[in-house]
């Protein structure tokens, strides 16, 4: 029963906090834009109109169109619970690895890019082409990354991944009190991996340059197009999934690559929600990082993103090289 | 367990199949009674090999008792010829693919083929049909080379008839002529691989091969030629141009007996000579395989999704999992000569595994499309759309499918896909440094692969099922017979079980991988025995303890989530009535179904960015006078196939050219050189008599 505590707790909170980031992201665009922007609970307020309008469904869909939604939510919250919150997890066992992540988020955008194309739109249609096309070109640079993580944690496991990137070398349990945390030296070799996986995350939270959120000019969107026809409860569940897998993948940078947590000292359940506060802290920190990106790059030519892509996959290839030359952790 | 043993299920489930042949036959006069006949023996024949492989599968009391040899389980020698066959795990778990696939390929044959009873010779097709099953479970069983290649072949020529049942086609023919070369070529490259290992060893018994006996040059010759000949088979870039086209011209039950089966016999040829009695000696065979697996992974899957006809994306869509089989056993034979056996075990299992899931999703998929055919008479994606709503169960069943195939979970695909990902990822932390490398890259091209075949499924599912009919013909399709949706259905179920637990397939296959545990590689059963033969090198480092897989607990959150996330909207937000209104273009009223996006639409974008791989060509022509109000427009896109343009095109050039020559030269016309030919022919003949005697 203890292992399901810790993932119980990461989907409560992706639960609770995930419509945030989006909130804080759209913020610093309009700070940065000198404008006044959307308050940070927007997202909060347009859920709870959206789940109290009348949903309105196209004669030429099917039951595809109203099962997406659900799939969607379901499939980003679970990625959410995979993702490890706290080292303090790690004792009562971590479930999951980090394919496992991407095959259940790869799920849920099964359903969505189908959904597109289920009312018969030319523009639902458009952006489930471009969005199965975008997946695919990121999908290499998401899983040579993955590589380059098992490289340094010996395995694919969050648990291995989790431990060794905390500095607890290949143990995936839990230190003495005390023990050290933080940045081990080599993790630094992580870097390139590091940057990698920002490109992924933008691309797959469809986030500029790689998509914009704020459009709905036909001719650039992808999200936006696929959901063109989703409204009141089924928009409303796409809206939360949508903000619930961004909130993993930023939770996933968060939780391998930020290994800090000036609480683990504290014990019992106050030091336990000090650590899942701090976890909560560095995610909203990196949404910042992400909304400064957004605001300091214009969108890309759709025939650019290959570029893009690629280089996030060099970047992860140059991860997993430093490991394959300098045999770091053999 | 059971009153029989499974080497007399096996007898029974070959007497079964050859019935269904000779009643087939014997009925013609009543091809209705005889098409009938033939299914429901052969079911009962695919009935009774399940049981038998199923027997030897669970006939040891626990996995961890020792392995077993190789070749030990003689099942049977046929009299007079001292032909054996033997069944081993790796035998039994192909006989185990073959067998499901047959069954549910039998019942979805007895409404499919029904409208041809009357038109065409049904019951000589039904007994061909029955036949190449015959022959396929011949060739998973025979412990005998020259059974080996006399099943073979006979496989290769039974396929060929039944890919040109419809034989007024000029496209079938011409399918079925380039599939017919193909095979000979294939097969003379196996006889050739054959006849070079009797001729070191003397015996053409697959127990007795003992390949320290080979020189080193003529082993290297049988590696190439094996290669070649189950690359054919295979459809293995750039040996493939048959398939995209045999595959499509084939009926439906046809291809998913090819698609489903036929091509894993390449697997399991592979894995049984260059592994199991070749004991994979050195690490380029491996090289050797995974480079044309990743080939084939990337080519396959690029040309699957800007296919457009189902069919033919099913075929290339074989291809690419070919692609992804053939790296599992590159990885394997390379881990196996490197001296690592727990990556060779991990990844011959992964090999193993998806090459049995495949059998079935494909097959579903294949049978699928053959519904979609028998019930609009098309296959081109373009002409379909909204079957979600005219075939209701045959749409679930092909979206189960497609989600298998796409890798996802909880099905089956998503499992050996896992796990072939686990076997590069071992062998890359294991490996030396190229090798690293090597399977860095291999990892990436897997990551696009999957990604690229989730795109062509979505494209197969999303055009053709989902949107508004685009022809008449597909809005007034009929929902699939209930024995086609009940034989796809078993397909889909069984990929879908596999996912839900593949460590069951692993202990059943004698694989033992063990997917629960966090860091368990179990690997001390059956397949320990396939590298006793493997000098160890200090090459690799025993692997690391990888990632553990439970898939359970993952699917039961999802669906408690979206079960859950269902019902608090319907709370939080209340009682709120759908409305049903038409789909929003702008305000300019509903859109017809010409203005939904395209099958070449859909993948026109990837077309555009893997240009160097397509040389896409477009044409857009405008008539009328003005404009930009043209009376009609009409818009060409073509691509090439490249491998055809720059390697087969120039070499059926040459070999013309050559022959050409060839015949000027020889054919003069003269009466008095033709003399002379027979003359020499003699005088050679008797010389080569004389020296031979003196010899």
């Amino acid at each position: 029963m203890r292992a399901l505590l810790h993932p119980a707790l990461a989907a409560l909170l992706a639960l609770l906090l995930s419509p945030l980031p989006t909130g804080l992201i759209r913020k610093v665009k309009a700070l940065v834009q000198k404008r006044r922007g959307a308050p940070l609970l927007q997202l909060y307020r347009d859920l709870r109109k959206l789940l109290r309008k009348d949903p309105v469904v196209s004669t030429t869909s099917s039951w595809v169109l109203r099962a997406a939604p659900a799939v969607v939510f379901a499939t980003s919250l679970v990625a959410c619970s995979l993702v490890p919150v706290t080292v303090r997890a790690l004792p009562d066992g971590v479930p999951g690895d980090l394919f496992l992540f991407f095959f259940v988020l790869a799920l849920g955008r099964f359903f969505l890019v189908l959904s597109g194309m289920d009312a018969g739109s030319s523009f639902g249609g458009m952006g489930s082409s471009r969005e199965a096309l975008i997946s695919a070109l990121v999908e290499p640079a998401a899983f040579t990354g993955i590589l380059a993580i098992a490289a340094y944690a010996r395995s694919t496991s969050f648990a291995a991944a989790l431990a060794a990137l905390n500095g607890l070398g290949g143990d995936p349990l839990l230190p003495q009190a005390g023990a050290p945390t933080g940045w081990a030296p080599s993790a630094l070799f992580l870097l390139p991996v590091f940057l990698a996986f920002v490109l992924v995350l933008v691309a797959e939270t469809s986030r500029i340059p790689v998509d914009d959120p704020a459009t709905h000019l036909e001719l650039t969107m992808v999200h936006e197009a696929m959901i063109l026809e989703d409204s009141g409860r089924h928009l409303a569940l796409l809206e939360y999934g949508a903000a619930l897998k961004q909130w993993a993948l930023l939770g996933l940078l968060a939780s391998l690559f930020l290994p800090f947590d000036p609480f683990l000292g504290v014990a019992g359940a106050a030091g336990l929600a000090l650590s899942v506060a701090f976890f909560a802290a560095k995610v909203l920190l990196l949404s910042l990082l992400v909304g400064v990106l957004e605001a300091a790059t214009v969108k890309l030519r759709f025939f650019s993103v290959p570029n893009l892509a690629a280089l996030a996959f060099v970047l992860a290839l140059v991860g997993f090289l430093q490991y394959a030359v300098t045999g770091i952790g053999r | 367990m059971g009153f029989l043993g499974y080497g007399p299920w096996f007898w029974i489930s070959l007497s079964l199949y050859a019935a269904a042949a000779v009643l087939a036959l014997a009925l013609s006069a009543r091809p209705r009674a005889a098409h009938l006949a033939a299914q429901v023996l052969s079911m009962a024949g695919a009935a009774a090999g399940v049981a038998s492989s199923l027997l030897f599968l669970l006939r040891a009391p626990s996995p961890s008792s020792l392995p077993e040899p190789p070749l030990a389980a003689l099942v049977g020698t046929v009299p007079l010829l001292g032909l054996t066959v033997v069944l081993d795990s790796l035998s039994a778990v192909f006989l185990l693919a073959l067998s499901v696939l047959v069954l549910a390929v039998s019942l979805f044959s007895v409404p499919y083929l029904a409208p041809y009873a009357g038109k065409r010779n049904l019951p000589v097709f039904d007994a061909l049909a029955a036949l190449f099953v015959l022959a396929m479970a011949l060739v998973f069983t025979a412990g005998h080379l020259v059974l080996f290649l006399v099943a073979w072949e006979a496989m290769a020529f039974l396929s060929y008839f039944l890919v040109v049942f419809e034989s007024e086609k000029e496209d079938t023919v011409a399918a079925g002529t380039l599939y017919l070369v193909m095979a000979i070529l294939g097969g003379a490259l196996l006889l050739a691989a054959i006849l070079l290992v009797f001729s070191a060893t003397g015996s053409f018994s697959m127990r007795d091969f003992d390949a320290a006996h080979l020189p080193p040059a003529t082993r290297t010759a049988v590696v190439l030629l094996l290669v070649a000949a189950f690359g054919v088979k295979a459809g293995v870039v750039p040996l493939h141009v048959w398939l995209p086209r045999a595959h499509p011209a084939a009926p439906g039950n046809v291809s998913a007996l090819m698609s489903g089966i036929m091509l894993k016999t390449a697997v399991y040829g592979l894995l049984r000579f260059l592994l199991h009695m070749m004991g994979a000696q050195e690490a380029w065979w491996g090289i050797l395989v995974l480079a044309l697996g990743l080939l084939s992974a990337v080519v396959g899957v690029a040309h699957a999704f800007v296919e457009n006809d189902l069919k033919r994306l099913l075929a290339y869509s074989s291809i690419e999992n070919m692609g992804l089989i053939w790296t599992g056993i590159g990885l394997g034979l390379t881990a196996s000569a490197l001296g690592s056996p727990a990556v060779a075990a991990l990844a011959v299992f992964a090999a193993v595994f998806h090459a049995f899931n495949h059998a079935f999703f494909k097959g579903g998929l294949f049978l699928g499309a053959g519904a979609v055919h028998h019930a609009t008479h098309m296959r081109d994606l373009g002409s379909l759309g909204g079957l979600v709503r005219t075939m209701p169960g045959l749409s679930v069943l092909f979206l189960g499918g497609s989600l298998a195939i796409s890798a996802l979970p909880p099905f089956g695909g998503f499992a050996s896909e896992w796990t072939t990902l686990q076997a590069l990822v071992a062998g890359a932390l294991a490996g030396p440094p190229a090798l690293s490398v090597l399977l860095a890259v291999a990892v990436a091209v897997l990551a696009l692969s999957g990604a690229l075949a989730a795109a062509a499924y979505l494209k197969a599912f999303g055009v053709g099922f989902l949107g508004k009919p685009r022809t008449p013909a597909a809005a007034h399709a009929t929902e699939a017979p209930l024995a086609m949706r009940l034989a796809i259905g078993l397909l889909v179920a069984a990929s879908l079980a596999l996912g839900l637990a593949p460590g069951v397939f692993a202990r059943l296959s004698g694989l033992g991988t063990d997917f629960s545990a966090r860091g368990a590689l179990g690997l001390q059963l059956g397949w320990d025995v396939y590298f006793e033969y493997s000098p160890t090198h200090e090459g690799m480092a025993p692997p690391p303890p990888l990632a553990g897989l439970d898939p359970l607990p993952v699917l039961a959150a999802l669906a408690a989530v979206a079960l859950a996330a269902v019902l608090a909207v319907r709370v939080i937000g209340g009682k709120r009535p759908v409305r049903r209104y038409s789909t929003w273009d702008c305000g300019y009223g509903e859109p017809d179904a010409r203005m939904q996006f395209s099958a070449s639409g859909f993948s026109k974008a990837f077309l555009i960015v893997f240009r160097f791989l397509f040389r896409p060509t477009r044409e857009l022509k405008a008539e009328g006078e003005h404009v930009y109000h043209p009376e009609s427009l009409a818009y060409t896109t073509t691509h090439e196939p490249l491998v055809e343009k720059y390697l087969y095109d120039p070499l059926v050039a040459f070999v013309h050219r050559l022959s050409d020559r060839a015949r000027q030269a020889v054919q003069t016309g003269s009466l008095r050189g033709y003399l002379a030919y027979v003359l020499g022919a003699l005088v050679a003949g008797l010389l080569y008599f004389l020296l031979a005697k003196g010899g």
